[in-house]
């Protein structure tokens, strides 16, 4: 991606030494008759205790891009085809497989989507979660054990000492959320990548786990989180920036007050649209805003702008040629031609 | 509100717990636990709770689903069914008679991936209640196919196609041709969204919608996204660990709901704006007690914030409230 390299990063407003960046990430799978790409040349920067949010619909790379900040792509079929991951000056994709094994858990930590699914569960909790010690310290079972209560304790889970020898199934979703917490951020890892991690729970539950989850990165200086959702209720709430992806590109970057209350790209504006009324909103609206079509899915990505095809305001150009992300005089950065030839006169 | 087309009665559900080494029941699950409701012509009824409140076996045994798909169940009540000639108990009814109220009630699945056979084309699996239910030949049921098709917003080509070849919205329309195709009256949607994508969401929300205009459809909605439920529904229950907690128009639910669970449900759900001044989350403790060992008294006592003594003792029943809906709470 000629491009991607030469893209400016996301707008600085915190400190302006980020702890993560990312540039130019390209991630491609390999599939029957060819290569198909997920991540298309994605840049990046987290900063230093922020919760940076990444939405988008199935299909749109947030989740490979997550996984790739860990090196967790399986390949094959998978491939980190270009890019540099940059986490405080020492560049991840570069590292040899070991010293890739120091930071997961350690300095970037990652919650899934599934607690089911995301426990072993043939170990006992205790054992789970003092694994992640006993592999990044050097200390002693005792003190392993010391810190998975305490931690456990620190995520809500009531008699921690007790329910360390519990196994997986006997706790319910919510819980082994918790559990899963906890394993993240019993190395106070630098940054947490949390991947939908409420989807599969009930949104009294949800509404929990993210305060935890908030909570105990306030606890921790310079702490980030990213947070990757399709729940853009659940952004507005939680995050400070926001990056929206749509077609493995990502299509806007801002704050969540400007993303939320002045979306620029047609994407953003018509997801935000085709919620339904919020409690605040005095009536209820007839119908719904509706984005025509499907989500493509990445074997069949359009050659120009990856929306295009669903675009209420497509021209030509848009068809034919892939925008670059520029900034627009607010701060946000978008990809869409109409915005820059507006923008630009 | 039109006539009452669909009437659930006192409906009990109990789920065994087979175990030891002869398998024999060791415990039931409370899944249901005395629901009533009406369901009237031409409205939609939206049913909410959390994961294990039982909505979903409200639908399946509305369905008559139950039965035959979970052996041993306990099912106590009765689902009466308004037709032209008085009201039919589909609970009592044998499997061969349930048979032409099968077409009078049809359901739409939450996962739009499971529940369409995929070694069938979408002609066979569109036209398959056709072919059950009608005498229709081949010609008029191609036809009927056709038309269902281009009315749920699908090429009428695809009909030759299998089930993986298409997106999770487009399944889902599939899902929706195939329940109209024998004209019901009133269809149970079990989550029909939660499994899309947002901007895919609000078509399949537009498409019932103008389906339920079109034909005088009567939706039974259920789903656990309070913010779809309330655009969609005119009225709305919340169930609660087997229980109705709340019933009553959805502006009265969703504005001002009258039960303490309702009203921590209501504040848990985040808002899409990040500078709305938002009222203190009401916190519940703990989690949604197993339906194995239900609380005594009301099920909700040991995590509502107004809890009094006497609540783990009785279970109160619904009352109506001043702001008009039916709650299930003395104390507010």
């Amino acid at each position: 991606m000629d491009t991607a390299q030469q893209e400016k990063p996301a707008p600085t407003t915190e400190s302006p030494q980020p702890t993560l960046s990312v540039r130019g990430l390209e991630v491609n799978f390999r599939v029957e008759g060819g290569t198909a790409t997920a991540v298309g040349g994605v840049s990046f920067d987290v900063f230093p205790g922020e919760v940076l949010g990444i939405v988008g619909e199935s299909g749109s790379g947030k989740s490979v891009t997550a996984l790739s900040l860990l090196r967790l792509i399986p390949d094959p079929p998978g491939k980190i085809a270009a890019g540099e991951i940059i986490l405080q000056g020492t560049n991840l994709l570069e590292l040899p497989y070991d010293k890739m094994r120091d930071v997961r858990g350690n300095q970037i930590a990652m919650i899934f989507q599934e607690p089911m699914t995301a426990l072993n569960p043939v170990f006992t909790i205790g054992m789970q979660v003092m694994e992640t010690v006993l592999t990044h310290e050097k200390v002693t079972r005792t003190e392993a054990r010391a810190r998975a209560i305490s931690m456990l304790d620190a995520v809500g889970i009531p008699d921690a000492a007790k329910r360390l020898g519990d196994y997986p199934h006997q706790f319910s979703g919510g819980m082994r959320q918790r559990v899963m917490i906890a394993m993240a951020l019993v190395c106070h890892p630098t940054i947490l990548i949390a991947d939908e991690p409420t989807t599969a729970l009930d949104v009294t539950t949800q509404a929990q786990i993210l305060e935890l989850m908030l909570e105990l990165k306030e606890k921790q200086a310079g702490a980030s989180i990213i947070l990757i959702t399709h729940d853009l209720a659940v952004v507005a709430e939680t995050c400070q920036r926001v990056i929206v992806m749509y077609g493995g590109k990502v299509q806007e970057v801002g704050t969540v007050e400007q993303l939320f209350h002045a979306p620029q790209h047609p994407y953003t504006k018509g997801l935000l649209a085709s919620l339904p009324a919020s409690a605040e909103q005095a009536t209820k609206q007839k119908r719904l805003y509706t984005i025509p079509g499907n989500v493509p899915s990445i074997m069949e990505l359009p050659v120009g702008c990856k929306f295009c095809t669903r675009c209420a305001d497509v021209t030509d150009r848009c068809r034919a040629e892939e925008p670059s992300l520029h900034e627009l005089s607010s701060g946000q950065l978008v990809r869409c031609h109409l915005l820059e030839e507006a923008a630009g006169g | 509100m039109g006539e009452p087309l669909l009437e659930v009665q006192d409906l009990v559900v109990r789920y065994p717990i087979w175990g030891g080494v002869l398998r024999h029941k060791v415990a039931e699950v409370h899944a249901v636990d005395g629901v009533s409701f009406t369901v009237h012509q031409g409205e939609t009824l939206g049913l909410v709770g959390e994961s294990g409140c039982g909505k979903t076996t409200v639908g399946k045994a509305i369905c008559n689903l139950l039965r035959d798909t979970a052996p041993g169940v306990h099912v106590e009540g009765k689902v009466l069914f308004h037709t032209k000639n008085g009201a039919v108990d589909l609970l009592a009814l044998s499997r061969r008679a349930m048979r032409p109220y099968r077409s009078e009630v049809q359901v739409i699945f939450q996962d739009p991936f499971s529940s369409l056979n995929p070694r069938m084309t979408v002609q066979e699996i569109v036209e398959r209640p056709l072919k059950i239910h009608t005498k229709d030949n081949r010609k008029e049921r191609r036809q009927r196919v056709a038309s269902l098709l281009d009315r749920v917003g699908l090429q009428p080509e695809y009909a030759t196609r299998y089930p993986h070849e298409f997106s999770g919205g487009q399944r889902q329309r599939i899902g929706i041709a195939r329940a109209l195709a024998v004209r019901p009256q009133i269809i149970i949607a079990d989550e029909p969204v939660s499994a899309l994508d947002v901007s895919v969401q609000s078509q399949v929300i537009n498409l019932l919608q103008d389906l339920q205009e079109e034909f005088g459809l009567t939706y039974l909605f259920i789903a656990h996204d309070l913010s779809i439920v309330y655009h969609i529904s005119n009225r709305i229950a919340v169930m609660y660990l087997g229980n109705i907690v709340e019933v009553g128009t959805a502006e009265n639910v969703y504005r001002a709901p009258a039960h303490p669970y309702s009203r921590a449900l209501l504040s848990a759900v985040p808002q899409p704006n990040p500078t709305a001044a938002r009222e203190k989350r009401i916190a519940l403790n703990g989690e949604i007690p197993s339906p194995l060992n239900k609380p005594t008294g009301c099920s909700f006592h040991p995590r509502c914030p107004i809890a009094k003594s006497e609540c783990a003792a009785e279970l109160p029943t619904l009352q109506p409230k001043e702001s008009g809906q039916m709650a299930a709470c003395p104390h507010t």
